[in-house]
């Protein structure tokens, strides 16, 4: 054994706490990083199921739009534009709308919408949909997979009613349909209509996309290629398998929803960890002080001394990795069950499996561990390079004054810098926007007053040095001047409660003032006497106001817009959007009309709401070239903006507009004059009271909310491990401190008071701090929200985090700081 | 061998023996030193390294308790003594000076003279600290805090911080240890004097002859045995005998 890892051996066996403490650091942070990649990793390989199945069709044809998100409208002209592409045998068209099946007055429900969706004959045929019983569908002739039919007991020549956009049909069936090899889910309904019947239910009258069958033998990949260079910007080819018509089904959205959170999780986790690992490291480092002194004094050099301690961190972290992520697929299997468990996830979700690709996984997890572990430490491996030997070994201890290193001040005066412009860049654009500002700004301001804790907590300690006098006059003043005295020690206890208050009091806050935002803008904007919603997930049909009187009802259609001048803060993003017809809007909602007017609102117009017309750039009376949902262009000018946006699309369209340009149009909600006792909505609706429908709008989607919760509780939880280390590391090079004050007459009742008092306090710092982050953020979003200056807090975490971190600082420090019973001993 | 004064003793061991480890087989520190410490006086306790000075300071200062024998600090038993009544007698009767100072860094010298009687739930004017650290002669370092004095001044605090509780006894173990000639002198000077004017016993460890010579008495140890006493002897007196010692 080489002196080097003699003397790290033994600086580990003599101090055992101290390395413990780097040790679960370590491991947790190893542990939850490599669960986190491995289910992502299992999410994204999860088998996507395509209606198309995976034999006939070569290539699907789908229109890009500039935000890269697949539109379903594809230009007329297009299909025959392909048809001379080498080996191309047949183009056909893909049209599908929502049409449900109405069976004893209530819809069949989909897998997991309450409508189902329907598309067109020839594009199954082209799939390769086989015909079991029955003739191919005519007319308003409908055709339905075997499952369906059997549920519903009906056989070809049966008849039976559905509702689509266009009312109430009653329609024959046809045919029963097998799919191909790789289709529909059995679980999903198939329902086939004839292609004009498509065609001609309201919407876009362009095809969602185009199927393209190859000759028998040709390369699929080269086909895709060669249609690629055919259809230039704005389309590509992509495979059948890839192809995914109509809304997504929830269990497709849960799981990309779950990829998104757990990404956001791996970057909250990742600059967690580098603060958690660098405070804790540091720590370690720092009380290695006499050692790294004598060592010094023996002659080694600066950069030899340093290449030692980043060497021995090395040492230590590195088998902790490894030794940590073979947690990680135990630690993954919790978070899939608490994400099933919450709804998050589907609970058919794939569970995690050992695979090459899990332990590639593993390793970089490991790797990124040790890097992250160096890279936040490598401040006080600089330090530990211009430790002064001669002060060190007079002082005797690692208690030696340590100066605050200059390059920490000005890397988080550049972070708080970045807090403030992006909160600065979205100020006056919104609620919504701002709220998109206060989450950057606060992922900034945390890690931000973390890094600058050396300097914020001694202006503090006045705050704390009050709660300790409460500890008594004995210990109370001697441990403000502890915390006073080693700012270093104190902002190592108090960062990771910062991060833990900060983040989960903002994290958990921001939904609240939203909500709370959406629900003062919804009461103040509902004139309506009753509001007609879905019954499930998937839209209205429009046919649903089809029976109520024109003057006395007023239906949403949900769309989307695409603005062609880009947002001013990235490229472009889809807009939500709603059609509407403005004759009798101003009698059922008041959107507190900024400038213009919305009665105005007819052919090639628009209205936006103030914090979408800021994005953009928008001004009343202008004109703005728009694509709409199909991908069509219009030069729209904007007639009026309004300011209760919040809960409603941000930009209004005429409804004639926006049923037009929808490839599949429905109705967002449907909004009565007058009570409609008599009126009886359509299946799938729900028709509700003002009162009762502005009740629905609390709370959020319990999903949403879930989802917060975990990623606000495994920060938490994460923060709190690290906290309960520093505050025991902080500890436990104090013996020399304790001893005397023992020797000087101090019981054990009084030392146990000091050292709960001092972790108490530099917690508390930590806690002020992060309540202070988090008003930072939360504050110009209340107040754009229209909610005043004070944001709404979750009440019940906002009390239980800073408690936790208290206890859990207490805790680790009295247990570090265990006193003997006589002090010779 | 035995010393016994005729005046009422502030310390007082009688038979005591400390085995360190198992009992039968361990190492024995002292074996029953039997000692009186007169009140008032100043005693040094000498020997080489490994001879029970230290292990003797700390059973009479009740530290450490002894494996048999008797330990009396003014009139009270503390070898029997529960831990919360040797905290008592620690803030009330004794004080201690280490050779490394021990004074609390985050403390300026003023506080860490004020600390003792603060822990002890007195109510001490901060006249009575400062006159001490006047009487040690640092006056113009009241606000200073430890790493901005120097090592003799650091000792002088600690001194000024023992007498705060105006202890009967003051234990000191290498209080010159860490100092140099000059430095040491001064602060021998001051326990001799301060401990004098206000009637404190002091018993004190060290390995330095001229430091011993500053003391009333001195006792000699070996292999945990007093093997002779000096009074009011010279440096090169104690310096023959602990060679003879040996």
């Amino acid at each position: 054994m080489s002196a080097r890892l003699r003397l790290t051996a033994a600086d580990v066996r003599l101090r055992p706490g101290r390395v413990l403490a780097v040790a679960v650091a370590c491991l947790v942070t190893a542990a939850v990083l490599g669960a986190n990649g491995l289910l992502i990793a299992v999410l994204l390989e999860r088998p996507k199921v395509s209606p198309l199945g995976s034999g006939e069709v070569t290539a699907v044809v789908v229109r890009e739009s500039d935000s890269g998100a697949v539109a379903p409208a594809v230009a007329p002209d297009l299909a025959a534009r392909l048809t001379d592409v080498p080996d191309v045998r047949r183009v056909v068209e893909f049209r599908g709308r929502t049409l449900s099946v109405v069976a004893d007055g209530a819809l069949v429900a989909g897998r997991d919408r309450a409508g189902t969706w329907a598309w067109n004959w020839s594009a199954a045929e082209a799939a390769g949909y086989r015909i079991e019983a029955g003739t191919p569908p005519a007319g308003t002739e409908l055709v339905l997979d075997p499952r369906t039919a059997d549920q519903l007991g009906l056989r070809p020549g049966d008849q039976v009613e559905t509702l689509d956009g266009s009312g109430r049909t009653s329609r024959r069936l046809s045919a029963v349909v097998v799919p191909p090899a790789g289709g529909s889910a059995d679980a999903e309904p198939t329902l086939l209509l004839a292609d004009d019947q498509v065609a001609r239910l309201p919407g876009s009258t362009r095809a969602d996309a185009l199927l393209v069958t190859a000759a028998s033998g040709s390369d699929p990949v080269r086909i895709r290629s060669a249609l690629d260079a055919r259809l230039g910007d704005g389309y590509r080819a992509i495979s059948a398998e890839d192809f995914r018509p109509g809304p997504a089904p929830t269990s497709e959205q849960q799981v990309e929803a779950s990829v998104n959170l757990l990404a956001l999780l791996l970057f909250v986790l990742v600059t967690s960890a580098a603060m958690v690992l660098g405070t804790t490291l540091s720590l370690w480092i720092s009380q290695r002080g006499p050692v790294l002194a004598v060592l010094r004094a023996l002659g080694v050099s600066r950069l030899r001394l340093r290449l030692l301690v980043l060497g021995d961190a090395a040492m230590v972290v590195a088998p902790l990795a490894v030794l940590g992520v073979l947690g990680a697929a135990p630690t993954a299997g919790a978070i899939r069950t608490a994400l099933i468990h919450t709804g998050i996830l589907p609970p058919d979700a794939p569970a995690v499996r050992a695979s090459g690709a899990g332990v590639a996984i593993l390793a970089a997890a490991a790797l990124l561990t040790v890097l992250l572990a160096l890279t936040a430490s490598a401040t006080a491996v600089r330090a530990a390079g211009r430790i002064d030997a001669a002060e060190a070994l007079r002082a005797g201890t690692s208690e030696a004054k340590r100066a605050r290193p200059v390059g920490r001040l000005l890397a988080g005066l550049s972070l708080l810098a970045l807090a403030a412009a992006a909160l600065v860049a979205t100020a006056g654009k919104g609620a919504v926007l701002l709220g998109a500002g206060a989450t950057a700004s606060v992922l900034f301001v945390v890690p931000a007053l973390t890094v600058l804790s050396p300097w914020l907590a001694p202006l503090f300690v006045p705050v704390a040095g009050l709660l300790a006098r409460l500890a008594g006059r004995d210990v109370g003043r001697l441990a403000a001047a502890n915390l006073r005295h080693s700012p270093l020690r104190t902002a190592a206890i108090a960062a990771p409660a910062l991060l833990a208050v900060g983040l989960t009091t903002t994290l958990l806050g921001m939904p609240r003032t939203l909500d709370e935002g959406v629900a003062r803008q919804a009461d103040q904007r509902l004139l309506a006497a009753q509001v007609v919603v879905p019954a499930g997930t998937a839209g209205l049909p429009l046919s649903a106001a089809e029976d109520l009187p024109a003057d006395q009802a007023a239906a949403m259609i949900t769309t989307t817009v695409l603005p062609h001048n880009e947002s001013r803060y990235g490229g472009p993003v889809a807009v939500p959007a709603a059609g509407i017809d403005p004759t009798v809007l101003p009698t059922l909602l008041d959107l507190g009309i900024n400038d213009g007017d919305l009665t105005a609102l007819t052919a090639d117009t628009f209205a936006a709401g103030t914090g979408t017309a800021k994005q953009h750039g928008w001004s009343t009376g202008n004109s703005y070239q728009i694509e709409l949902a199909d991908g069509q262009s219009r030069n729209l000018r904007l007639i009026a903006t309004y300011q209760r946006e919040l809960g409603i699309a941000g930009v209004l369209l005429p409804a004639e507009l926006a049923i037009s340009h929808a490839p599949d149009p429905t109705l967002d909600m449907l909004l009565l004059t007058d009570d409609q006792h008599t009126w009886q909505p359509p299946p799938g609706a729900r028709l509700l009271d003002r009162q009762t429908y502005l009740a629905t709008l609390q709370p959020r989607q319990t999903t949403d909310n879930a989802a917060i919760l975990i990623i606000s509780l495994v920060i938490a939880g994460y923060a709190l491990i690290s906290l309960a280390n520093t505050a025991g590391l902080a500890q436990s090079d104090r013996h020399h401190q304790r001893h005397a004050l023992r020797m000087i007459g101090g019981s054990r009742h009084q030392l146990r008071r000091l050292v709960i008092t001092e972790a108490v306090g530099a917690t508390t710092i930590g806690i002020l701090l992060g309540l202070l982050a988090a008003l930072a953020g939360l504050t110009p979003l209340a107040i754009a929200a229209g909610s005043g200056p004070l944001p709404e807090l979750d009440p019940r975490w906002t009390i239980t985090v800073p408690l936790l971190c208290l206890s859990a600082a207490a805790t680790s420090a009295t247990l570090a700081a265990r006193q003997p019973r006589g002090p010779g001993r | 061998m035995s010393t016994v004064s005729e005046v009422s003793p502030a310390v007082r061991l009688h038979q005591v023996t400390k085995v360190f480890g198992d009992p039968t087989a361990g190492t024995v520190a002292l074996r029953a030193v039997t000692a009186d410490f007169a009140a008032g006086s100043f005693t040094a306790l000498m020997g080489p390294s490994g001879s029970g000075k230290s292990t003797l300071l700390m059973c009479a200062a009740g530290l450490t308790r002894p494996s048999s024998g008797v330990v009396q600090v003014a009139d009270q038993r503390i070898d029997n003594a529960s831990e919360s009544a040797l905290t008592r007698l620690r803030r009330d009767r004794i004080s201690f000076v280490f050779q490394h100072f021990q004074l609390i860094d985050s403390l300026t010298a003023l506080e860490n003279v004020l600390l003792p009687a603060r822990l002890a739930g007195r109510r001490v004017r901060s006249g009575d600290a400062l006159e001490l650290l006047d009487l040690v002669g640092l006056a113009d370092r009241t606000g200073h805090r430890p790493a901005q004095l120097s090592g003799g001044q650091q000792q002088r605090v600690a001194i000024a911080r023992a007498l705060i509780t105006r202890p009967t006894v003051l234990f000191a173990d290498e209080p010159t240890g860490a100092l140099d000639q000059s430095a040491g002198a001064e602060v021998l000077e001051l326990l001799r004097g301060l401990c004098a004017a206000r009637g404190t016993t002091v018993v004190m460890v060290t390995h330095d002859a001229a430091a011993a010579a500053a003391a009333d008495r001195v006792l000699l140890l070996l292999d945990g045995v007093l093997v002779d006493e000096l009074r009011s002897a010279t440096v090169g007196e104690i310096s023959d005998r602990v060679l003879v010692g040996r």
